[in-house]
């Protein structure tokens, strides 16, 4: 047990190497307005997001690296979790270790979760909803957390919200029929849609639309949805998130000034290459797993992250108009299965195999 | 009688072959590599006898020594022949047995390819001298049956080594005190007792600092007439503590009752305080002027429990930072101080050979090497991970695995707190990585390495068997 949080924590900090390798975490043209609406406790105006609050909470009001610490951690919870949980597959700490320096080194991953902007909790609200309606038994200490994680994810983006009732709906036909063997299946996935939906409303009651000067919304240049590349803008003086790093994180506002994204020397041509590299491959490798396994209980889960990537890109792409990079934030996911299988091959006994064929 | 001298020949043309493929980078940029005009600096330091206030003379006589005043190429061909033979005695001792010189070259051929230790060795600075003092540190604690005459040439390395760069010390005296704290936990000293180190090695390598630090203090009283060894230190953790942002709340709030002549400045310090000669540091009349004012200040700072705990925090953040940044990124056309110094000192080839290099004219890029560094690191962290945690492993490289950590993780800390997050402190130390899993791979004979070359094999010759099997 004490091993495996220590490994937890250990990722967290290999997930947040992208920040520390920028000397500061990553600043995005959002950064300064969600900044501002979490410590003035107003909300964002044009997604209606609580991750201002996020950062105000996380932060401790102290340091803005507590940020995506937290963020860090909590992917690498959900990370641990499919690790674990993922059925027919041994849980092996190796694997888990490998996967997250393989995400640190050649994924997006590392980059999305050490910046300030919410963009890493639309992986984590697919990773998170997956396990929660994929897994069957899980312990109730687990699904609590996964439930909070889930709920957290919800009022981060109205994105993750849409997603979550979309995902949920086939379990509100399963209600209201009573077929009651669907039931568990969907009942974790109801909860996290609905407290998120009354959060949400309550806090819209509660908070007002930021307004003035701290509600400009940077102008992103439109990405084409296949556009899953990473990049680096240096925002400085008079920029939104430089003056909100300096309002709110006062003694902090010198790193910045010595971060490589403010100094432009942030390079990510050979990573966009790894990036490319292994979204393609693990991309096949899904449409092969997909097709390999047509007729066992496992089509569902590779379907699901299909088709879960896939309504992500079209709620971010009917939001936001193809302004909000969400394909690169959620394409590292697709190297999951290679993993999954990689994990199940080295570890697994052929445990994974004989549940496959017990299917 | 034949056959042994053929046998130190072969030895010797390895190492030989070694040190040319360390000298890499050089080679491939036409001329060995420079760094803004610190390496002027210290060509100016050796040849007119200076002892400038923040860094020490040896290396300066280093290169004046080695260049024969005739060449650099000699400075880099021996920064990699003391390499290429630290490497080698590090093969001889630990792994032994027939095959350790094919282990040995192709290690220094992965290292010189893919990590930053070409560079290091090709560069005209001390940096280099880093992790050479952390490896014979090494060898004299945990290698017990070296030839007197390899523990001679390794112990004057050594007192060298420390000499070179103010932050030697401070690194070898911190890396000695953590594995003397292994003594109070058993399960250290247990393997401690295994691979036979004693405190006597530890006292025998803490006298060798101590050394290095006398002989540096030494020669500097020779030049200045002053028994110095390092100076500056104040100076540069005042410019760290400013960066840190702690100067700045500290100057708030203490200008009105103490009269610090810096507070003249307090709401202009800029964030290059060290280098930036017209911000307060030259308007105040320079290091040796401030170093009185700014040791005070940073005692009162370090001494008060609000401000250290902020120094604190700061430095566990400012240690992670910098042992994530170890990339090559040094590259840049030479400053005007180094030109001139070439060029008054060295024949006209050399300034010619300078110009002519692909770092001169931009061209040297180091992008892949970084991208490879990475993926060379991540693999490394997984492999100790594993080796940590399995008890099964040998003792000895579980052991020599916390060394190399150990030194990994108090270079970032002393270099980062004392002096700032920047990827040359890194990159020095960060190739010493793959050096205990190439020693354990050539001791167990390929015996590991054949079964995961076996397990490759046969995922790429033969996907559809696995698909099939395992699926």
């Amino acid at each position: 047990m004490g091993k495996n949080i220590f490994l937890v924590f250990l990722v967290s900090l290999i997930l947040c190497f992208a920040g520390l390798h920028n000397k500061f975490p990553l600043l995005t043209g959002d950064s300064g307005v969600y900044i501002n609406t979490g410590f003035n406790h107003d909300l964002v105006p044009y997604n209606g997001s609580f991750y201002g609050l996020f950062i105000a909470h996380s932060s401790w009001g102290r340091s803005i690296w507590f940020v995506i610490l937290s963020q860090s951690f909590i992917l690498s919870i959900v990370l641990y979790y499919i690790f674990r949980y993922f059925p027919g597959v041994k849980y092996s700490w190796h694997c888990f270790t490998a996967y997250a320096l393989f995400l640190a080194y050649t994924t997006v991953a590392s980059v999305t979760a050490s910046s300030i902007d919410p963009g890493i909790f639309t992986s984590v609200t697919i990773l998170t909803s997956g396990l929660l309606f994929i897994v069957p038994d899980l312990s109730r200490r687990d699904r609590w957390i996964l439930l909070f994680i889930g709920v957290l994810c919800a009022l981060m983006d109205k994105a993750n919200l849409l997603y979550l009732s979309i995902v949920t709906l086939p379990g509100l036909v399963v209600l209201l029929r009573e077929r009651r063997q669907f039931w568990p299946r969907y009942r974790n996935m109801i909860a996290v849609a609905g407290i998120g939906w009354l959060l949400s409303l309550a806090g819209n009651r509660l908070l007002k639309p930021s307004t003035g000067e701290m509600a400009v919304i940077s102008h992103k240049t439109p990405q084409p949805f296949y556009h899953i590349g990473v990049g680096s803008v240096p925002y400085g003086p008079g920029s939104a998130s430089l003056n909100a790093v300096n309002n709110w994180f006062n003694w902090e506002g010198r790193e910045y000034l010595i971060s490589r994204q403010y100094q432009n020397w942030l390079y990510y041509d050979y990573l966009n290459y790894a990036i490319i590299a292994t979204t393609v491959a693990g991309l096949i490798y899904l449409v092969f797993f997909i097709v390999r396994h047509r007729r066992t209980r496992y089509l569902w889960p590779a379907l699901y992250l299909a088709g879960g990537i896939t309504i992500q890109i079209v709620i971010s792409a009917i939001l936001y108009k193809s302004t909000n990079p969400v394909t690169g934030q959620v394409a590292w996911i697709l190297t999951l299965p290679v993993w999954i299988c990689a994990t199940a091959y080295l570890s697994g006994k052929n445990n994974y195999h004989v549940q496959s064929s017990e299917s | 009688m034949k056959r042994y001298y053929i046998r130190v020949l072969i030895h010797v043309l390895s190492i030989l072959a070694a040190a040319v493929t360390l000298c890499f980078l050089a080679f491939y940029n036409r001329y060995p590599l420079v760094f803004n005009n610190d390496s002027g600096v210290y060509i100016e330091n050796g040849m007119y006898g200076i002892v400038a206030a923040d860094r020490p003379i040896l290396y300066g006589l280093f290169i004046l020594a080695l260049s024969f005043c005739n060449s650099l190429w000699g400075v880099v061909l021996a920064q990699g022949l003391i390499t290429a033979l630290v490497l080698y005695y590090y093969f001889r001792y630990f792994v032994g047995g027939a095959s350790y010189l094919t282990w040995y070259y192709v290690f220094v051929l992965l290292i010189s390819l893919v990590t930053s230790a070409s560079f290091e060795v090709s560069w005209l600075m001390p940096d280099i001298f880093t992790p050479l003092c952390l490896l014979l540190m090494g060898l004299l604690m945990f290698s017990g049956n070296m030839k007197t005459r390899d523990l001679v040439i390794v112990s004057l390395l050594m007192i060298f080594s420390i000499g070179t760069h103010n932050s030697h010390m401070y690194i070898c005296f911190c890396v000695c005190a953590v594995i003397m704290c292994g003594f109070l936990i058993p399960s250290i000293k247990r393997m401690y007792t295994e691979i036979g180190f004693r405190y006597k090695r530890l006292l025998y390598t803490v006298l060798l600092i101590i050394g290095g630090v006398a002989g540096t203090g030494g020669i500097h009283y020779l030049f200045t007439g002053q028994f110095e060894s390092s100076r500056g230190g104040s100076v540069f953790f005042m410019s760290n503590l400013i960066e840190m942002g702690v100067v700045d709340i500290y100057l708030d709030e203490n200008c009105a009752t103490k009269e610090y002549r810096i507070c003249a400045y307090k709401d202009s310090l800029p964030n290059n305080f060290l280098w930036n000669y017209e911000g307060p540091i030259g308007k105040l009349g320079g290091w040796t002027e401030n170093e009185k004012e700014f040791g005070e200040l940073v005692k009162d700072i370090v001494q008060k429990p609000r401000y250290a705990k902020m120094v604190l925090g700061q430095s566990v953040i400012y240690t992670l930072k910098q042992l994530c940044n170890y990339d090559i990124v040094d590259i840049s056309p030479p400053g005007d101080r180094i030109k001139n110094a070439i060029e008054l000192n060295y024949p006209l080839s050399e300034t010619e050979g300078l110009e002519n290099a692909r770092e001169n004219n931009n061209t040297l890029k180091t992008g892949f090497i970084n991208f490879a560094q990475n993926i060379v690191v991540g693999w490394c962290l997984y492999c100790y991970t594993v080796m940590l945690w399995r008890r099964r492993y040998p003792s000895k490289y579980r052991l020599f695995i916390l060394f190399i950590l150990i030194c990994l993780l108090v270079n970032a800390a002393i270099c980062s707190i004392f002096s700032g997050v920047f990827p040359r402190y890194q990159t020095r130390v960060i190739w010493l990585l793959p050096l205990p899993l190439f020693m354990y791979a050539a001791e167990s004979r390929w015996y590991r390495f054949r079964l995961s070359l076996k397990l490759i094999k046969q995922i790429l010759l033969n996907p559809r068997k696995i698909w099939n099997s395992q699926f």
